[in-house]
């Protein structure tokens, strides 16, 4: 028999994890769990990639900064200099609220971005919701989905749907 | 401690909240709501129109007094936008359970008090058809902006606030969304919600870079908030009119948003949480706490005005004491009294326990503040523009029709967009307040 | 003696003369008649310089008219002429506004239609026949040979009326009073700075001189403004002061009962007095007697006072001579009466009741006023810019007054007219050129005025004083021509009728002034109405409170009525009364005058003195000496009598729109220079206040988008075509210079509010503009730029040349007009310039400058008393 998913649905978050735990330990692999909300130590147990998002956003934070400030100064300085009010040319201080701005913005966005892009989303078909129980799985149910042996599945608990 | 009454489970938590949407209740009032705000959007529209179609004058503003109601509203809106950010991100960051009975509608507050907010600084210039100049973008004139000017970074903060306010919203509702278009009874309204929910499934791996990325946007929204409104603030303390050129205006204006903002969540939340009977989620307790907010952003305004006070007394500069004398001595005054009646005075009353549970008091001090808000807006703007260094430039400023029109519009339009969003999107959030609510079975 | 009918030819002339007209400026000037003032003119040259003189009361003030391709743009004093030495005043920078009126009439009405001249001819012909038996012609003021003898040679008998009268009355005849200022004045309701057909030279001469000055006035003036000490007395009490001081001198008895002037201020000046360099100034508002005592005193002092002529033919007073023309008039001997000018219908109302008697009746005149409206003939008069003749100024020099463009409409000059009624068909030139046989003509053309032909001094004696007069218990009224549209015929000019009137600051109408306590105890304020009743004349205004106003005394303007705005106050005035007694209540009601100054408090503030803290520490450091062009511009405070003349000046220069009313009402004037005024302890302080081009602006820092930046050569620039319209520079400018245009003021009116009638008044249609300055859009702020346009020429030419730009070669608009010489600009740069020299004075300090602006601009502050 090839190595078919299945779908589990529990009905609370407890028993959730327990399949989670007795799923690894049965040699069946997780490949992932539905919740409504999100449940403390569930990723770490389902596994999967991480990667690190928080690095890129404040990179993307500093170089926003950067090229607020840079904006400023290049054009205040070079591209288009002319005198205000006796102040400098080069009067950082006054580029600084942009320049916070600028990295402020760049890094929002960035998480934003990275926050679809790592979950692949959009992404509005997907095997999962031909399941009609699924649905249920934004408010109300808690789901696993495994691949392995039908009857370790089974032996799981739980509402099962097959795949 | 719990904060949800009853016994709630994920599936009737999404259930009342999504039933707002499924299952409208006060359908006529909605309408009629939504009729009434919708002729004050035209009304707004036509406002528009008069002002772009001959110009500034239709207001009230002259020489000296340059800035009228349109930056009065600028700085009211943007305050009261600036309370979704801070339950939002602050408040989060903060650990502060209750937050989740009202971050979602508060984050919708604040979307639509910026959008009002933003048609200011479009609509006062003189010619706002060229409103673009002031992006720096490549042109064959070879020109860039001013960058010493605080509208200028004006334009960078709100806009950045704008977009990370709308980001930090949608990745908070996106969840939500999938609950709506996952319970949705009509095809369309599945398809509708189904496309903005994006796919979401809820899998852990969704959650937990959504966590992340939930927590960091509020890692970022909570200096955002600070600075924009500091660089609000800025535009009159960096200038040197007298009652404007003060140093206590970021942090004073700071607690000023926060103040005004969780006054209007507190005005709008008490009807709402009656007309969909959402006293569960949103407790008596709940109220307490906003309230305690309100109690704390009170004495800090309160300070603030201590403060401009003492120090234009210290700094023995005759137009700066002249300045703080006229506020009380002025044609103005009155509008100073109810200044202080509403930020100063009547939040003190929340020192006490039952006059922070008491809806009606709520209600009744949150609209006041709000007015006092208001109030302290026109006085910074207009009262310090009216009376300046020089005596033969003082001159009063009356706002015209047009000025209270286009006001009025601006409420309209805020309502037209909250009545819009509490019919259709989920006005509170299903997926923390489930998890709430499991948390607080637990215990 | 009236010839034949006009020719055919000399018609078809006027016609095609006013179907070009209607061209407006595109007629060139015909070439070999006009002469410039400083050069010859060369094949196309586009700008040049024309010596005219143009009329304040009546009399002549030299002024050089600047053409720009045949079209006069700005007006200036002629500085070799000694009415004027260069300065000019506000009359005669609006004076083109009259010249390019929309109101003015365009072509002759009959009945209200259009007709042709000749039937206008043929007409008074019918009436009488082959002499000028029945012909009567009513005149102002006629200070012009060549129309006076125009008139004579008529053979018409003459009247005149004019409800201001500017002369001396102290002798039997009447006289013109002139004297050079002497180091010490002591002026009795004296306005030799304001209302003074020679204030132009007088305030030139003052601001040299710097005389110490005493002043007693009814209401306040000008010349009250510079006094050293200066007290407000009803008008009978001034005159009794007068007397009071000439007992001290043993002239004159003194005056029964209390006098109400302190004592102090008499003893000082009789102190003055003795020390032998004063003058006495009795204005012509006093009673004949007073004046004459004035002279007596002058005499016994040896001021060097000359009495000259009167330059009007006429023996009787404007009150008399009307009343003989309307004796005649009741008699039935007018067949015709021509008024030449003039509104006497409007000036004095029940001259209606007599007008209807008269067989004919034509009038001259620019606008169709009360008069022409009851006149079967209306007729198109010239404007002085536009016809040639000539003119006597107060000291009976006589000038040309030479076109400096074609007439716009189908108009006569006066000259003309009176020629055609006697069947001469020349133009005015051979006319003028026909009386001026004999005299040094291009000489006098090109330098503005009639070498050697002033008047000389003649040995009148002066009536008998008598006694001093009663003081006078009840409230006076007391009547002046207004400050802006004088009696009225001006009241047409936007810029004047939009220039804040020195005191008051109240434009686009008028009010009842009286003092404060006068104020508190009939229970107004500003705004509240009164009712004025003299004799059976009642007349209700809003009352505009005046510290300067006398208790016990209330004064009002004439000048406004009906389509001028404001109030008519000619019904009250009887038989040409400078005061009368007046019964005063409030009424129901409330009209807020329209005042570009609410405040005249200096409220503790070091504005106008030198104690103006210094900066202590300047975070932005020290910064290079300027390059070879600085420019700066001091404002010389002692000097500044008020008079407004830089505010339309500039105003004319810069294409500044007025904007009406209702937007004034609203405080969105655009005056580019206002004259503040500061009420200060017992002084009244004026202070011009332009742009002051800070070094370190406050505006230029917060403009988003660099719309306002600084030149090399010290500017602060305004760039209209950058501008958003945020108006935070104008917030940011604690000086308040900025001016923002809240609609499209030079529109049609479709964008801006134009005014509801009956005040508008031909608005903005007409205005003419400088070409070599811009027009402002809507939503675009606009400042003094220290006339950019005027340094750009001088750099320009200094260039060519290639040579720096000498000092005094750049002179801006306001410095030129006016007439005190208080505004120096100049290259700072140039430490042996005028302006490097006064901004080294003592007196010298910066608005404000505790702010660390560093204006280019600033002020010599007025010294406090120095015994």
């Amino acid at each position: 028999m090839s190595e078919r998913s299945w779908l589990l649905q529990f009905p609370d978050q407890e028993l959730l994890l327990e399949a989670v735990d007795r799923a690894r330990e049965t040699g069946l692999k997780v490949l992932d769990a539905y919740a409504p909300y999100p449940i403390e130590g569930l990723q770490q147990r389902v596994g999967g990639p991480v990667t690190r998002t928080s690095w890129l956003i404040f990179l993307a934070g500093l170089s926003g900064a950067a090229l607020g400030f840079a904006l400023c100064s290049w054009s205040a300085v070079w591209a288009y200099p002319f005198q205000i009010g006796g102040t400098p040319l080069f009067s950082w201080p006054a580029f600084l609220p942009i320049t916070f701005e600028c990295g402020v913005l760049l890094a929002a966005l960035t998480a934003f971005v990275s926050v679809f892009a790592q979950a692949g989303l959009p992404r509005y078909h997907h095997p999962l919701f031909d399941f009609e129980a699924f649905r249920a799985a934004s408010y109300n149910g808690f789901f696993l989905q495994v691949r392995g042996d039908y009857e370790a599945a089974r032996q799981l608990g739980g509402v099962f749907h097959a795949e | 401690m719990k904060w949800i009454e009853g016994r709630h489970t994920p599936e009737t938590v999404s259930a009342r909240i999504a039933g707002v949407i499924l299952q409208p209740p006060h359908q006529r009032l909605w309408w009629q709501l939504l009729g009434l705000s919708a002729l004050g959007v035209l009304w707004l529209v036509v406002s528009i129109g008069v002002l772009l179609y001959r110009g500034i004058g239709v207001w009230g503003v002259n020489r000296p007094v340059g800035w009228g109601l349109a930056i009065v509203n600028f700085v009211w809106w943007i305050g009261i936008g600036h309370a979704g950010t801070l339950i939002s991100a602050i408040l989060l960051l903060a650990r502060q359970e209750w937050r989740t009975s009202i971050n979602r509608f508060a984050e919708a507050m604040t979307l639509f008090a910026v959008c009002c907010a933003g048609l200011f600084p479009l609509l006062h210039l003189g010619r706002p058809w060229y409103f673009y100049w002031l992006a720096p973008y490549p042109n064959r004139m070879l020109l860039w902006p001013n960058w010493r000017s605080p509208l200028i970074w004006d334009f960078f903060a709100v806009s950045t606030y704008l977009t990370v306010s709308l980001l930090f919203w949608y990745l908070g509702l996106v969840p939500d969304l999938a609950v709506m278009r996952d319970r949705a009874t009509s095809l369309w309204q599945r398809r509708i919600y189904g496309f903005f929910a994006l796919g979401w499934r809820g899998s852990s791996r969704h959650w937990s870079v959504h966590q992340r990325a939930y927590l960091l946007l509020a890692c970022l929204a909570t200096p955002l908030v600070v600075s924009v409104h500091s660089i609000v603030s800025l535009d009159f303390a960096a200038a040197l009119v007298p009652g404007w050129h003060s140093t206590i205006f970021p942090p004073f204006f700071v607690a000023g948003a926060i103040f005004s903002g969780f006054a209007m969540v507190v005005t709008l939340v008490i009807p709402l949480r009656y007309l969909f009977s959402l006293q569960d989620f949103i407790t008596e307790r709940h109220l307490d706490a906003m309230a305690k907010m309100l109690l704390l952003t009170s004495i800090l305004v309160s300070y603030g005005y201590l403060c401009e006070g003492f120090c234009a007394w210290y700094s023995g500069l005759r137009p700066e004491i002249s300045t703080a004398l006229d506020r009380f001595q002025g044609v103005y005054a009155p509008i100073y009294w109810v200044l202080l009646l509403g930020n100063s005075l009547a939040p003190l009353c929340f020192f006490w326990p039952a006059a922070r549970r008491n809806i009606r008091v709520l209600l009744v001090v949150s609209v006041l503040i709000n007015i006092g808000m208001w109030t302290e807006r026109f006085i910074i703007v207009v009262q310090s523009l009216s009376h300046e260094f020089l005596p033969a430039a003082w001159r009063l400023y009356t706002p015209t029709i047009w000025d209270w029109g286009l006001y009025a519009g601006t409420l309209a339009l805020f309502s037209f967009l909250m009545l819009l969003f509490v019919r259709f999107l989920p006005v509170l959030s299903i997926s923390e307040l489930s998890k709430q609510a499991v948390e607080e079975s637990h215990e | 003696m009236l010839t034949g009918a006009l020719g055919r030819r000399t018609f078809l002339q006027l016609l095609s003369g006013g179907a070009l007209a209607l061209m407006a400026g595109c007629s060139p000037r015909p070439r070999g008649e006009l002469l410039p003032y400083v050069v010859a003119p060369e094949a196309g040259e586009e700008q040049q310089i024309f010596a005219t003189a143009l009329p304040y009361l009546g009399m002549a003030r030299g002024m050089l008219v600047e053409s720009v391709a045949g079209r006069p743009i700005k007006i200036d004093g002629n500085p070799s002429h000694p009415a004027s030495l260069g300065g000019s005043d506000i009359y005669a920078q609006a004076a083109l506004f009259d010249l390019f009126d929309e109101k003015r009439l365009r072509m002759p009405l009959r009945s209200g239609r259009p007709a042709a001249f000749r039937q206008m001819l043929d007409e008074v012909k019918g009436w009488l026949g082959a002499g000028a038996e029945g012909l009567h012609i009513l005149t102002r003021t006629v200070a012009s040979p060549a129309l006076q003898a125009a008139i004579s040679a008529l053979g018409a008998r003459w009247h005149r009326y004019d409800p201001i009268w500017p002369v001396s009355l102290a002798c039997r005849r009447p006289a013109h009073l002139r004297a050079p200022l002497q180091p010490c004045l002591v002026a009795f309701d004296a306005d030799p700075l304001g209302m003074h057909p020679e204030h132009l030279r007088l305030a030139r001469e003052w601001s040299a001189l710097r005389p110490r000055l005493y002043v007693l006035e009814s209401t306040p003036t000008l010349t009250g403004g510079r006094a050293r000490q200066r007290h407000g007395l009803p008008p009978v009490e001034v005159e009794r002061g007068l007397w009071a001081l000439a007992a001290r001198f043993g002239m004159a008895p003194a005056p029964e009962g209390e006098v109400r002037v302190e004592p102090a201020w008499l003893d000082r000046v009789e102190a003055e007095l003795k020390r032998g360099d004063g003058l006495l100034l009795a204005g012509e508002t006093l009673s004949p007697q007073a004046q004459a005592l004035a002279l007596r005193l002058n005499r016994r002092l040896n001021a060097p006072v000359d009495v000259l002529p009167a330059l009007d033919q006429h023996l009787l007073s404007p009150n008399e001579s009307l009343h003989e023309l309307e004796g005649a008039l009741q008699a039935g001997e007018v067949k015709v009466l021509l008024i030449l000018e003039g509104n006497p219908v409007y000036e004095r109302p029940q001259f209606a009741n007599y007008l209807s008697r008269a067989g004919l009746t034509l009038h001259h005149s620019r606008v169709a006023n009360e008069t022409s409206q009851l006149c079967h003939w209306v007729l198109p008069a010239s404007h002085e810019l536009e016809s040639w003749g000539d003119l006597r100024a107060y000291d009976g020099l006589l000038s040309l007054v030479q076109p400096l463009i074609q007439p716009l409409h189908q108009s006569t000059s006066g000259l003309e007219l009176l020629a055609r009624l006697k069947g001469d068909e020349r133009d005015g030139y051979a006319l003028i050129r026909d009386f001026w046989r004999g005299r040094p003509w291009d000489e006098s053309l090109r330098r503005g005025f009639l070498e050697g032909s002033h008047s000389r001094p003649l040995e009148w004696s002066e009536r008998e004083p008598g006694a001093a007069p009663a003081p006078v218990p009840e409230t006076v009224l007391i009547f002046r021509p207004d400050a802006g549209v004088v009696d009225g015929q001006l009241a047409g000019n936007a810029w004047l009728q939009e220039c804040p009137r020195p005191f008051s600051k109240l434009v686009w109408g008028n009010a009842v002034q009286l003092g404060r306590a006068t104020a508190e105890s009939l229970g107004v304020a500003n705004g509240d109405l009164l009712e004025l009743k003299v004799g059976q004349q009642s007349c209700t205004l809003p009352a505009w409170v005046e510290a300067w106003q006398p208790e016990g005394t209330l004064a009002v303007h004439f000048g406004f009525g009906g389509e001028r705005g404001g109030y008519d106050v000619y019904p009250l005035r009887a038989e040409d009364a400078w005061q009368a007694a007046v019964g005063v209540r409030k009424v129901e009601g409330r009209v807020l005058p329209i005042s570009t100054q609410a405040h005249h408090q200096l409220d503790g503030r070091a504005i106008l003195q030198t104690e103006a803290a210094a900066v202590e520490v300047d975070l932005y450091g020290e910064k290079a000496p300027s390059e070879s062009e600085a420019w700066g511009m001091v404002i010389d405070l002692e000097a500044c009598i008020g008079c407004n003349a830089c505010t339309v000046a500039c105003q004319v220069e810069n294409n500044i729109p007025t904007v009406g009313p209702a937007e004034a009402a609203r405080g969105r004037e655009l005056h580019w220079i206002r004259v503040d005024r500061y009420d200060h302890g017992e002084r009244v302080d004026f202070q011009p206040v332009p742009c002051q081009h800070c070094e370190n602006a406050p505006c230029e820092k917060v403009c988003p988008v660099g719309a306002t930046m600084h030149s090399h050569d010290g500017l602060n620039q305004m760039v209209y075509n950058r501008c958003v319209g945020t108006r935070y520079c104008a917030n940011n400018c604690p000086y308040k210079v900025r001016r923002f245009n809240f609609f499209d003021y030079w529109g049609r009116g479709s964008k801006g509010e134009a005014p509801s009638p009956p005040l508008n008044l031909g608005w903005f249609e007409g205005e003419p503009k400088n070409p070599e300055v811009t027009v402002r859009d809507r939503g675009v702020m606009e400042k003094c730029t220290y006339c950019v346009q005027r340094i750009s020429a001088a750099r320009i030419g200094a260039d060519k040349e290639n040579r720096a730009i000498a000092d005094g070669e750049v002179v801006t608009a306001c410095q030129a007009a006016c007439p005190s010489q208080a505004i120096v600009f100049g290259n700072l740069a140039d430490s042996g310039s005028r302006v490097a020299r006064a901004r080294s004075d003592r007196r010298n300090f910066a608005l404000l400058g505790e702010l660390n602006t560093k204006p280019r601009t600033t002020y010599l502050s007025r010294p406090n008393e120095v015994d």
